[in-house]
């Protein structure tokens, strides 16, 4: 966390008529670093997002990209930042290699260095094969990666990928995800949302969990782990289905939380915990000792949301 | 005018390179097509209005309509899959392009493909003794002119409509009236009084005047400044309208 500040925060609201959808948010983040938004669906990610991306006005509140005010600014700060949005919004009319093409124009980069760029991005993504094909004739991942690669055709210094990889299948995921640490050592600034525990656990540096439109937790990853679980977890699964019952014979070993499928119980000493439910007799069908996670601190904060 | 506007102008001939053959012949083809079957075929039964062959008098305003109904399509259903379907709308102003880049990016689009479909359509017309004037040099700049006016109204119209089963109303509502109506096949004047006074509301109306005097090298039924003024109105109170619809929707009021 040494670069300079390049967004700033304070009180960050956005209400859209009735629904608040953030409501008086404050954070930083400093060139270089992989920030991301964790949260439900509804929590605020997306609106947060949208005000940084300066295509949504603040309701209330202080935000400064790259130093400027994105009211004022829009346009200017939109030209020094790249959004992969949520949602793939490709032009079907354009070939794969036109969509590159004509997003660098509408960023003023000349002709021969905008078609130089889309070629480099093209084989950076590895979709180099499917230049001169139609857009619908890709697979999701290849979409999502050409996505990311439109965000990155003004060379930006900061990226907002709002769900990057949602949707996307496991060697697809693992792709973005390896390009995304290149462009992390290549020093951009990445903004990230994400619902995979995995995905923020891996790539960001520090995150923040949002509830409602508003931060419950903040730290890197590690931290939050640290902060709100403890080191493992027990995992027990069982014929029954009454799980709160269960729970209560064994809520003395530690701090449970009941799973639709299973019960979880947070301790310092896993295999202690384990022995001592099997001493029990509750004859569960499985259990499962393993190291807490971003996932286990994230259920901590947001579990009642989520069920 | 900006570059940005400039880019969006290219994204679209890029996406129209596609589709300009058969795009065009329809564009040129349409109204050579109603100029030979009403101007030959009904002309037969008027023979002359105000002195000239009806061909003659309906070829001009044919083109107008022609533009009209081009623009109309560009700026209804076009921009509603745009904001809508594709939301490549969304994609283009989260750069540094912004929303009068999208308006005006799309009108310097339209006026290439204008005056393409007007050069072609007055040089058939011309074969067919339809140009009896050298004013006729102005035509394309009515009917530039009528797409401005055309175009910017109905984007904003489209850009408040989110259900795609409006889209055959304003098609059947708007377009379609408005070409019946523009007093391109009679004049308004065979109207009654109030169905008149809708008549000359209408942009396309405006241009047909202008179009007709310039073909045949007559004074309009309208004085020149009037028909700019009401054009004029159209296209700065469609440039009001669409960009600050646009900008509510796309932006959510930002800049």
């Amino acid at each position: 966390m040494t670069g300079e500040r390049v967004i700033s925060a304070k009180g960050l609201a956005k209400r859209y008529d009735a629904f608040e959808a953030v409501k008086g948010i404050d954070f930083e983040v400093r060139s270089g670093e992989v920030f991301g938004l964790l949260g439900s669906n509804g929590a605020g990610k997306s609106s947060t997002m949208r005000m940084i991306g300066c295509v949504s006005r603040p309701t209330s509140g202080e935000l400064r990209v790259l130093g400027m005010d994105p009211v004022k600014d829009g346009s200017r700060i939109r030209g020094r930042i790249g959004v992969c949005p949520q949602f793939d919004n490709l032009d079907p009319d354009l070939t794969v290699r036109e969509n590159l093409y004509a997003y660098s124009r509408f960023f003023g980069i000349p002709r021969a260095k905008g078609r130089r760029r889309a070629d480099e991005l093209l084989e950076f993504f590895e979709i180099a094969d499917k230049a001169h094909g139609k857009v619908a004739a890709m697979s999701g991942g290849m979409k999502r990666r050409l996505t990311i690669a439109r965000a990155l055709i003004n060379n930006p210094e900061i990226v907002l990928l709002d769900e990057p990889t949602t949707g996307l299948d496991p060697q697809a995921r693992h792709l973005v995800w390896e390009r995304l640490h290149q462009l992390k050592r290549q020093g951009i600034t990445l903004i990230l949302t994400t619902h995979y525990m995995d995905e923020a656990e891996q790539l960001c540096d520090r995150l923040v969990i949002m509830r409602s439109g508003r931060f419950v937790a903040e730290g890197s990853p590690a931290s939050l782990i640290r902060t709100y679980t403890q080191p493992e977890v027990v995992e027990l699964r069982f014929a029954s289905d009454d799980l709160r019952a269960l729970a209560e014979k064994v809520d003395d070993l530690g701090r449970v939380e009941v799973l639709p499928d299973r019960l979880l119980i947070y301790t310092d000493r896993g295999n202690d915990v384990a022995a001592r439910v099997r001493d029990r007799a509750l004859g569960p069908s499985s259990v499962l000792v393993r190291r807490s996670g971003l996932e286990d601190a994230f259920l901590a904060l947001t579990g009642r949301d989520a069920r | 005018m900006t570059t940005s506007s400039l880019a969006v102008m290219e994204r679209h001939l890029i996406a129209y390179r596609r589709l300009w053959k058969s795009s065009a012949l329809s564009a040129v083809l349409t109204p050579v097509l109603f100029m030979v079957s009403i101007g030959v075929g009904v002309g037969g039964f008027v023979d002359e209005v105000d002195g000239v062959p009806y061909l003659a008098w309906i070829a001009a305003p044919l083109l107008l309509s022609a533009v009209f109904q081009q623009t109309a399509q560009e700026s209804t259903s076009r921009v509603f899959h745009e904001l809508n379907t594709t939301r490549t709308v969304h994609a283009i102003v989260a750069t540094s392009a912004g929303v009068r880049d999208v308006l005006v990016g799309r009108l310097l689009y339209l006026m290439i493909r204008v005056q393409f479909s007007t050069v072609c359509f007055l040089a058939i017309a011309a074969c067919f003794g339809a140009v009896r004037s050298w004013w006729i040099l102005a035509e394309p700049l009515v009917a530039a002119a009528v797409a401005i006016a055309t175009a910017l109204p109905l984007t904003a119209l489209a850009s408040t409509i989110t259900d795609d089963t409006y889209l055959p109303a304003v098609s059947r509502l708007i377009t379609v009236p408005v070409v019946l109506f523009s007093g391109i096949l009679f004049p308004p004047t065979k109207l009654p009084e109030w169905a008149a006074a809708a008549v000359y509301a209408s942009p396309l109306w405006h241009g047909v005047d202008l179009a007709r005097a310039a073909a045949l090298g007559q004074r309009p039924d309208w004085p020149l400044w009037a028909h700019i003024a009401v054009l004029g109105v159209w296209s700065a109170a469609g440039y009001a309208l669409s960009s600050r619809i646009l900008h509510r929707r796309v932006y959510d009021g930002n800049s």
